[in-house]
């Protein structure tokens, strides 16, 4: 499960690697944490680490997407970004393949890096986040590669635009003023304007990047576009967005757990989001995710073990306090009430 | 569907002409009759009457005579006898008899002589005696005339008339005998059902086709009872349907198979009531068995055609040919295609040989024919590559029985399997869909083909099935290069 920093504790084991600014590899996975390493993450400006607290009772899951590819495309989007829009065409194609690669293996979409990085990354590790979610969706709404490339190419490049507004705006901890906020809703023009230097960028990928902000209802920016007129691409852009930017710790609020975050999303169905689009993003969330720390209806906790595509509000769940291990699946009788927050999760792994 | 008129109909034709022409003379006998006995009668009475006037006269003349004198009243009775007479003599004597009686009555009116009234009267008498004898005569041979002619004419009828039944009842005969002569001469075997399902008519040669019937007068017992043949009748007679060269094959009573050729032709009259029907059969066996043992043989070679020497699997041609099939016949619902691939079987043969190598292929086919229901479709697609083609089953299902495919190969303790990576032989399988991924066989094995691929580029001992978003390294250059 994803610790904000000040929460870990000595002996907790790392369960995805850590990555610095300059995406460079910290600690790698497994790593048992000391007091020292845990004061060095918060010099390096690391807000989360991915640790388990019972290692010895479960693998934490492996299939996640190559740190490697992921990181590529972080910086691919950084080059881009600051060298205002010279990248090869191509490139990025290639560098959005690789990711559709790694989805079509079956790898987890929903772990982000997004959690994993720093302030200053955080909107590079955010595109590359949700183009990873997108382009998942777009597979399991039987895109072809051609459209799957355009998908992945404009979700990874949705958030460029962002880097003309000013930071202040961009990292202020309270709310905006509505001048603050108009100024933050150019970000999408500003992306499309920057989306024409880039030579071979196809139309529906610069759709995206200027629309991803647009909402099935109308309520959206910059031009509040209703319905069927916002592309079905910029619309899966738009839920994934969405869905990584409430599930991700930011300094003006905190990150919503999993079960919550899916809930919203399923409220919002044609309202913000097309329902079809939404239900499709939904197949992909997993509420409780394995290796999250969660109390059952009879006061238990337990730790998530092993989760069942079709059945993903009743996994296999470790009691903590027994050791016994309980499949949702066949207990009727017994429902997740929810997640632990983060002071019950350290409070366990200090027993 | 023949159409004929019935021979009841005939039959009724000929008997009611010669109930007719019967009842035709015997109104002409009778007409003949009362005309001949009318003729006569009159003919006696007028005799009677001028026997009995000539009779009076005698008697008044001889009256008159004796009286010597005649009165007004008997002149008078006279004239009125001679006068009646007058018309009915038809004889010239007779005629001029009665004028001279009639001149002598004048002559007594006038006074003249008695005794020639007498005379006269006795003259006419006698004469008309004379002629009473000749009449009865001329009655009799009157009577004989007619009689002779009326028999005449009845004879001349009857013969006419036996002569036109004859006729009829000789032609009904004839076709009788035609019947029962190409009944009985034909080889081919022949029943005829009426409308009730029983059996009209057969033959010696149906019976001798059946193999020896139980009955050998099958006229009468139902259709269902005459074999084979006539349950088919039957039925071909109900619903009316009109077969050629069907064949029918059945066990004889020795248990032998009989096979015959048959056609059942179902008879309507004019207003389209059914009639019966009739069917013919004949020997079909020699042929049957003949042509049962060109099919075997032709099956066998097209068995042999159709199998992969080496695993006795279909071979590509036959699985092609297979999906052209299914493709035809669109309607056939769900088929999936598993596309099976041995990872690093190049490794295999290059270390252990072509022989161990070929040993391989063969064991892993028993597992897959194994791991398959009957009607499901195992090939080699060539090399080291096997479809599968999986009847019936959706996606799900396929991922089911590949994914149980692949453990259970992956487990199989094959020889010398150490000297492959990992340690042991394991197969990739991509699967594509029917008709979800295309209902076009050429795509559906490229889909199959793409997504074994993407098995195989990810990992191998891995099953993958078909997305859009999957496509081989050369389209994905196209599409980036495009």
């Amino acid at each position: 499960m994803k610790l904000p920093v000040r929460y870990l504790l000595p002996g907790m084991v790392l369960a995805s690697p850590i990555i610095s600014n300059n995406k460079q590899l910290l600690l790698g996975k497994g790593v048992i944490l000391t007091a020292k390493i845990i004061s060095s993450l918060k010099k390096f400006g690391i807000l989360v680490a991915d640790v388990t607290i019972l290692s010895k009772d479960f693998e934490a899951p492996s299939n996640e997407i190559d740190y490697g590819v992921r990181l590529n495309a972080v910086s691919l989007v950084e080059e881009l970004v600051m060298g205002g829009g010279t990248v090869n065409y191509k490139k990025i194609l290639l560098t959005v393949d690789s990711i559709i690669g790694e989805i079509l293996e079956g790898k987890e979409v929903t772990s982000n890096l997004t959690n994993l990085c720093s302030v200053d990354m955080y909107t590079f590790a955010h595109c590359v986040d949700v183009c990873i979610l997108s382009i998942a969706a777009g597979v399991l709404l039987n895109y072809d590669r051609k459209k799957l490339l355009t998908l992945g190419t404009g979700s990874l490049l949705h958030d460029i635009g962002k880097i003309k507004v000013p930071l202040m705006i961009l990292n202020k901890p309270e709310k905006l003023t509505p001048e603050e906020f108009e100024e933050m809703k150019r970000h999408s023009d500003y992306g499309y304007e920057m989306s024409k230097a880039i030579y071979d960028l196809t139309v529906l990928s610069k759709e995206i990047i200027l629309n991803h902000h647009e909402k099935y209802d109308g309520s959206g920016y910059p031009r509040g576009l209703k319905g069927e007129k916002i592309s079905d691409m910029a619309a899966i852009c738009s839920v994934a967005d969405v869905y990584n930017a409430i599930t991700t710790d930011r300094i003006y609020r905190k990150a919503l757990p999993p079960h919550e975050a899916y809930e919203m999303i399923m409220a919002a169905g044609d309202l913000m989001f097309k329902n079809e689009i939404a239900l499709t993003l939904l197949k992909l969330i997993k509420p409780y995710p394995v290796g999250s720390a969660v109390t059952l209806s009879n006061g238990l906790k337990g730790i998530v073990i092993d989760l069942k595509e079709e059945l993903i509000f009743r996994p296999v769940i470790k009691i903590i306090e027994t050791k016994e291990i309980v499949d949702l699946k066949n207990q009727h009788n017994l429902v997740i009430t929810g997640l632990l927050n983060n002071e019950e999760v350290q409070k366990l792994a200090l027993n | 569907m023949v159409i004929i008129p019935s021979v009841r109909k005939r039959l009724f034709f000929t008997v009611s002409a010669l109930i007719m022409g019967l009842l035709i003379l015997f109104v002409f006998q009778s007409m003949n009759n009362y005309a001949t006995q009318k003729d006569i009668l009159e003919r006696i009475e007028e005799r009677r009457l001028k026997i009995n006037q000539i009779a009076k006269a005698v008697e008044l003349s001889e009256r008159i005579f004796s009286d010597g004198k005649a009165s007004q009243i008997q002149i008078r009775e006279l004239e009125q006898i001679t006068q009646q007479l007058l018309p009915v003599m038809h004889t010239l004597e007779g005629k001029i008899l009665v004028q001279n009686l009639s001149g002598s009555i004048e002559n007594v009116k006038n006074g003249g002589d008695l005794t020639k009234l007498v005379t006269n009267c006795k003259e006419l008498s006698a004469f008309q005696q004379r002629r009473l004898g000749n009449d009865l005569w001329l009655l009799e041979t009157e009577i004989i005339s007619r009689g002779f002619k009326n028999l005449i004419t009845s004879i001349i009828i009857t013969v006419i008339l036996g002569v036109a039944v004859a006729w009829g009842l000789h032609r009904l005969a004839r076709e009788y005998l035609l019947t029962k002569v190409i009944l009985q001469g034909t080889t081919n075997g022949i029943l005829v059902g009426n409308e009730k399902g029983r059996v009209a008519v057969s033959n010696d040669a149906f019976c001798n086709l059946l193999g020896g019937c139980k009955k050998k007068n099958m006229v009468g017992i139902p259709l269902a009872e005459a074999g084979e043949p006539g349950r088919l009748l039957a039925l071909a007679i109900q619903g009316n349907h009109f077969m050629v060269g069907q064949e029918v094959c059945f066990l004889g009573p020795n248990n032998n198979e009989i096979c015959l050729l048959m056609d059942t032709i179902p008879w309507k009259d004019e207003r389209g009531k059914i009639l019966g029907g009739m069917a013919v059969v004949r020997d079909y066996t020699e042929q049957w068995t003949e042509k049962q043992k060109v099919s075997a043989e032709n099956i066998d070679l097209r068995e042999k055609a159709e199998r992969d020497s080496m695993t006795g699997l279909y071979n590509y041609r036959a699985f092609i040919e297979h999906m052209q099939q299914r493709a035809f016949y669109q309607s056939q619902g769900h088929f999936a295609l598993l596309m099976v691939d041995l990872d690093n079987f190049k490794i295999y043969n290059d270390a252990l040989g072509h022989l161990a190598g070929d040993r391989l292929l063969g064991e892993l086919a028993n597992i897959m024919m194994d791991a398959v229901r009957d009607d499901d479709m195992v090939a080699r697609y060539g090399g080291d590559e096997f479809v599968i083609v999986l009847q019936g089953a959706n996606l799900n299902k396929a991922i089911d029985i590949g994914e149980r495919l692949r453990l259970s190969i992956a487990n199989h303790p094959f020889p010398s399997q150490e000297c492959l990576p990992g340690g042991k032989v394991t197969v990739s399988i991509g699967i594509s869909v029917y008709p979800e991924n295309s209902s076009n066989v050429e795509e559906l094995i490229r889909c199959a083909d793409a997504a074994l691929y993407q098995a195989k580029r990810v990992s191998r001992n891995r099953l993958e099935y078909y997305r859009p978003a999957i496509c081989t390294g050369k389209e994905l250059s196209e599409i980036v290069n495009s």
